[in-house]
């Protein structure tokens, strides 16, 4: 099998099972040549993993085209691996990341249902505050493992873990960062009606555009704001994550205290990764840059305590 | 419900049910003008807009699940009107997406928000879609 029609999957995400809906191929040590190691539907044992593991083999090919499948397997077990503390930390967040950035990216291009949108959040939503909360997660080795191409979903995905990761550093309680991480992979789902060449554009909107760009808080409250499964506060961190302190933000142009404190954290998160991903129209900027700039609009734009535990967050993670 | 209030008691209503929108001062002055409004070249209006300030009553009747309501009326200040919406200032911000009536003078109409956007403390202004196409003097009566 050539190695371009593989792609590697982590050991630690598999499960004893009767079948895999996949043939499953190894790249034995001083090899380049993949060889099949167990067809689909053929069962693979915990003994089979354990012998795996002891031998030192932490990943596992798939054929390219069984991708989608793999996410789905992925999907289904997530709380089985991503509580599998044999695993390296790195590797589940990295897992995890793959796992919420192809779900979002499958459901924002299907234009799916509303209602399986917010629910498939909120699955994710739950399980990442539950691994969160568990694990001792330094910045360092989230942002290893983010990607930071700018696509709506990948900014999306990023912006709820660093909301989760904030959040938990400013003492919100397990249940408030569930519904955080919810409301943070929902902030942009606006973006999903703005046109796609906007969202891509390499070179500065015109005012127009820039209007234009500017409904997208409205458009995706809009689009959830019936869904009684979504609390008021998950609602504001999409209506308001583009409102500034001082009121010069949008849609509403609200002031310090009218914003929601969550609106006010995904401010944060949402533009310091804005900053330092790549864009269609800038490459990224290094953290203590973006930082910077951030810095010069506290209190005016962002809540200063929120980013100075950010700032603070990314800081001990350098120095570490 | 409001549909049954006559004439006079709407107009009763609309003396007895306080504004507590606070205009700022240097908006007072755009209240008074009123006629045709000239449209900025970055409002791709559908139809054109008519200013005329109006004492209202607003009554919210279709609150989202996430933002319950209280029951009863609230007393507005209508700034606009065009064929298929209403500029209206309020005393707080209002969602995309609720519905309210509007109780005028002549006549009570029903509009959802579209968008809001805010002025000062205690005033918002609201931009209405009307249920229906109405005519400027049924509007202006």
């Amino acid at each position: 099998m050539s190695d371009k029609k593989l792609i590697p999957i982590s050991l630690a995400t598999l499960e004893p099972s009767d079948a895999l809906a996949w043939d499953l191929y190894l790249l034995p040590r001083d090899s380049n040549q993949y060889i099949l190691y167990r067809a689909s539907n053929y069962p693979i044992t915990s003994s089979d993993l354990e012998k795996l593991v002891a031998s030192g083999i932490t990943r596992l090919y798939i054929s390219r085209e069984q991708r989608a499948s793999y996410q789905q397997y992925l999907r289904d077990n997530a709380d089985a691996w991503l509580n599998n503390s044999a695993v390296p930390l790195p590797e589940r967040m990295e897992t995890l990341n793959q796992v919420v950035t192809g779900s979002l990216s499958e459901s924002f291009r299907k234009k799916e249902a509303v209602e399986r949108v917010v629910g498939q959040s909120s699955t994710f939503g739950r399980q990442t505050a539950a691994f969160f909360a568990a694990e001792p997660i330094l910045f360092e080795d989230l942002v290893r493992v983010l990607q930071h191409d700018y696509t709506t979903f990948a900014h999306s995905a990023n912006v709820c873990f660093y909301s989760v990761l904030l959040a938990k550093h400013l003492g919100f309680s397990g249940d408030d960062l569930a519904q955080i991480a919810t409301g943070a992979l929902l902030h942009d789902l606006g973006k999903l009606e703005i046109d796609p060449r906007l969202l891509v554009k390499d070179n500065r909107l015109t005012e127009a555009e820039t209007r234009e760009m500017q409904k997208h808080p409205t458009l995706g409250f809009r689009r959830l704001c019936r869904q009684d499964d979504l609390t008021a506060a998950q609602l504001l961190m999409v209506y308001q994550h583009h409102e500034r302190l001082d009121g010069g933000g949008y849609p509403v142009g609200l002031t310090n205290d009218e914003i929601h404190p969550w609106a006010k954290l995904c401010s944060v998160v949402d533009v310091f990764d804005a900053l330092t991903s790549d864009r269609p129209y800038r490459t990224a900027i290094a953290d203590d840059i973006a930082l910077g700039i951030m810095h010069r609009d506290a209190n005016t734009a962002f809540d200063s305590e929120m980013l100075t535990c950010w700032t603070r967050l990314i800081s001990t993670s350098d120095a570490n | 419900m409001l549909d049954t209030i006559d004439l006079d008691q709407r107009r009763q209503l609309i003396e007895r049910i306080p504004c507590r929108v606070r205009v700022p001062d240097d908006w007072q002055r755009s209240l008074e003008a009123e006629g045709c409004a000239a449209s900025q070249a970055n409002e791709f209006r559908a139809g054109m807009r008519y200013r005329v300030v109006r004492r209202a009553v607003v009554q919210l009747y279709g609150s989202l699940p996430a933002f319950p309501r209280p029951e009863g009326y609230t007393g507005a200040i209508v700034q606009d009107f065009s064929r298929h919406g209403m500029g209206v200032l309020y005393h707080e911000q209002l969602f995309p997406e609720e519905r309210l009536r509007v109780l005028l003078p002549s006549i009570s109409v029903e509009a959802t928000v579209i968008r809001c956007r805010r002025v000062a403390q205690s005033c918002y202004q609201l931009g209405l879609v009307l249920d229906r196409d109405y005519r400027l003097r049924e509007l202006l009566a």
